[in-house]
């Protein structure tokens, strides 16, 4: 059989490890924390905008087992917030034990705490193996690089405003390493309006004891909150560093948007120092859970792989990338997409047959190749989320912006009847 | 690439000299690569420069102590100095080492020796000198009180492989001054349970045979001889060993690695460090080895001795 090892325990990973398995590969999944998801973990918006779209593309393509548990784990659905239509909120940190057990149920070789910090080359266009920080080498026929685009802790520091000891805990577990750059292939570096690299994650997760009683019923019956801020506090600067383009709207800025997912209420901002965060009336006692300093959040997108549409990283043979690391794409959604691809090529690499690009006309497969001739044409400055931003626009000028799911069916379906 | 890892890494020591000059032997940032790009698995060397406020953190201390106790037999000089507990307490890793000269002179005088024995209650440091050259000369004429710099921890390659070795065959092997090194390695060895056996080369006195448990087996040879050879080539072998810590001098070691790929390539192997070390800080260059033909400085560098390397 052949084997695939996937570097990386994020959603991105995952859904490429339960495709390739699926499709009947041996799967080994690296992950260098103890927790799969990563940033999925501080994650809980899904569907809003054209993620419903993408969503039920997904689940029609035949990845249809991560994004029912993510409806499982639901707790408002079709929620409205500034420029948000009908989001859904789910509790992340209960689905993180669901995704174990489906790849443990499917077969999956899961191995956490396994940190790859190098690769060994079988040629210059050739990985053989990964090498893990105990200097065990996991060969294998095809590799994915999914391990995202956050941090490590270096990068936080220069380039954002220090470690937040975000869910990724490089500090415990190790930083992330680009398994393509290890490869020899040079990483392309996102930037922000003003030119500095890289990008701020948009939220951060509050203890919902935490905040007051008004607050906590309000957020149980609608799913938001929404408190003005100050106006001496209003203007701090925070949406242009945001990775999160779909939030850059000035409802963020001038108010405090809370949501509900779940365990945590999840705050839109990048950070906001706990001091001016109490001054806030029924914020008197916040207090983050993540990250876990109130002043700086971890820093995204400084090492996308140049790929193709079938997700293989250019100038190599055998690795293909997924979420993060092969495009400024922001969600689990779009990792979910992008995972599922690669799973499903890498399989399909292994076995010599030839790699699948998805379509234009469905979304996921817009996104994909939009992000590729964008980023080959040199922007390096936007991200790119059916949830907002540019890319929500696109879908909505080409008519990719689809909410009834009878139709949505039916075009995967005319697509995969295509196929057969 | 060869993987090379610096000993300071994550120490009281570290981020060092080289740090300020984008030498960092593990950090890319550290290099002056414009991201993050490291292997180390431990606290993140950019964030403790960061807070020491760009600079090197703390620097290695220059202590004068007494000497307690002075022994010289034909060429061998035995000193037991006193140390503060700090001191003591850091030199109890297989490998440490301290720079030592005598109280009139300079810093260039400074001899690195391997630490041979700490007796931890009375606070003080064993250290076996060879007199041989100019330095050494001066230290033995110098009096009871002496200049010691320290800690140092890299007076020996693979100490990472000997603190991973547990209840497993180990053999030790030691010839001329470089026993001194293979005090604290035994010591290591025995605390993780494991089974030693030791062999002394005969072409020197058995000065640390005192410092040495009594319940291991000890071989007394010739090892240039050709039954010295026979017993090496035999021990080796044998499947239970699965480390080979090797203290003597570089034409040893290097035998030892040819009838260890040969005849056991599974055993992990550790030397002592033989590079001529002077300030043990990266910085003069004395020490330098090519690891896989990458240059590194011997004074900081740790990586598996059995890719070979050349001094
Ligand atoms: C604070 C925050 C809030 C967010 N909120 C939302 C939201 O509400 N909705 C939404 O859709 N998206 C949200 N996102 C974005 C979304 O979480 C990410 O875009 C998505 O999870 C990326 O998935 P990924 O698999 O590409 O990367 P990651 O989630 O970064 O996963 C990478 C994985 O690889 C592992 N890894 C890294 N290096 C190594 C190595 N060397 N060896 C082994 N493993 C390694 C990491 O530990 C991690 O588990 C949010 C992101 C953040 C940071
Ligand atoms: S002893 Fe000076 S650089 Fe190593």
């Amino acid at each position: 059989m052949v084997e695939i090892v996937i570097v990386g325990g994020g959603w991105a990973g995952c859904t490429a490890a339960i495709t390739a398995r699926k499709a009947g590969a041996k799967v080994v999944l690296l992950e260098k924390s103890d927790l799969l998801l990563g940033c999925g973990l501080t994650a809980g918006i899904t569907r809003n905008n054209g993620r419903y779209t993408a969503a039920e593309e997904l689940k029609c393509l035949g990845a249809e087992e991560l994004v029912e548990i993510i409806d499982s784990a639901t707790g408002h659905m079709g929620v409205n917030f500034p420029g948000h239509s009908h989001a859904s909120l789910y509790d992340p940190t209960m689905v993180e034990p669901m995704v174990r057990e489906v790849l443990e149920r499917i077969g999956v070789d899961v191995r956490m705490l396994s940190r790859a910090v190098d690769v060994v080359m079988e040629s210059a266009r050739m990985i053989e193996g990964v090498v893990l920080s105990d200097e065990t080498v996991i060969e294998g026929d095809v590799f994915i690089d999914a391990a995202g685009s956050a941090g490590p802790m270096g990068n936080c520091l220069r380039y954002g405003r220090g470690c937040s000891m975000c869910i990724l805990r490089c500090p415990s577990f190790g930083p992330r390493i680009s398994i393509s750059s290890r490869a020899g292939v040079e990483d392309i570096v996102g930037i922000r309006d003003d030119g500095t690299y890289g990008a701020f994650s948009g939220s951060c997760e509050l203890n919902k004891e935490s905040l007051s009683q008004k607050i906590r019923d309000e957020l149980d019956r609608k799913g938001v909150v929404m408190l003005p801020i100050p106006d001496k506090d209003a203007n701090m600067r925070q949406l242009e560093i945001k990775a999160c383009q779909q939030y850059a709207l000035p409802e963020f800025e001038k108010n405090i948007i809370l949501l509900d997912t779940g365990s945590h209420a999840k705050l839109m901002k990048p950070f906001y120092p706990i001091e001016k965060l109490r001054k806030i009336p029924g914020l008197e006692r916040a207090i983050y859970e993540c990250p876990q300093r109130s002043d700086a959040n971890s820093v995204r997108f400084l090492c996308r792989a140049p790929r193709d549409n079938t997700m293989k990283v250019s100038g190599l043979d055998n690795l293909f990338c997924a979420g993060e690391k092969s495009g400024f794409f922001v969600g689990c959604t779009e990792a979910i997409a992008t995972g599922f691809i690669a799973g499903y090529n890498a399989k399909r690499l292994a076995m010599g047959e030839t790699l699948l690009e998805l379509p234009r006309y469905l979304a996921v497969g817009d996104l994909i190749a939009y992000e590729n001739e964008c980023v080959q044409s040199g922007d390096l400055k936007n991200k790119y989320s059916f949830s907002g931003g540019i890319y929500f626009q696109r879908m909505r000028d080409l008519g990719l912006y689809i909410t009834d799911k009878e139709w949505i069916k039916e075009k995967v379906k005319q697509l995969l009847g295509a196929y057969v | 690439m060869a993987n090379i890892e610096c000993i300071d890494a994550s120490s009281d020591y570290c981020p060092c000299y080289l740090a300020e000059v984008g030498e960092c032997l593990t950090c890319s940032l550290l290099q002056g690569e414009a991201f993050c790009n490291c292997r180390w698995t431990g606290t993140c060397i950019f964030q403790e420069y960061a807070w020491s406020g760009f600079r090197a953190r703390s620097k290695r201390e220059t202590i004068l102590c007494e000497v307690m106790e002075r022994k010289i037999t034909d060429d061998l000089l035995i000193l037991t100095l006193k140390v503060p507990q700090r001191m003591a307490k850091s030199l109890e890793e297989p490998g440490s080492y301290i720079f030592l000269r005598g109280h009139s002179s300079l810093s260039f005088f400074d001899v690195p020796l391997a630490v041979m024995y700490i007796n931890q209650m009375e606070k003080s440091i064993k250290l076996a000198i060879q007199i041989k050259g100019p330095k050494t000369k001066f230290l033995k004429n110098s009096n009871s009180l002496m200049y010691l710099r320290g800690p140092y921890q890299n007076g020996l390659f693979g100490l990472k492989q000997i603190k991973q070795t547990y209840r497993s065959g180990c053999l030790v092997i030691l010839s001329g001054v470089a026993q001194t090194s293979g005090v604290s390695v035994i010591d290591e060895l025995l605390k993780n349970g494991n089974e030693v056996t030791l062999v002394i080369d005969r072409s020197y006195p058995f000065f640390v045979r005192e410092y040495i448990s009594k319940d291991i087996k000890i071989y007394e040879e010739d090892l240039s001889s050709e039954r010295g050879e026979k017993l090496l080539k035999d021990l080796i072998s044998d499947e239970n060993i699965r480390l080979i810590y090797t203290g003597g001098h570089s034409e040893l070691q290097r035998q030892i690695l040819e009838f260890a790929l040969l005849y056991n390539p599974a055993a992990y192997l550790a030397f002592s460090n033989n590079s001529r070390l002077c300030c043990g800080e990266g910085i003069c260059g004395s020490c330098e080895l090519a690891v896989k033909g990458q240059k590194v400085r011997g004074c900081k560098a740790q990586f598996d001795v059995r890719g070979g390397y050349d001094g």
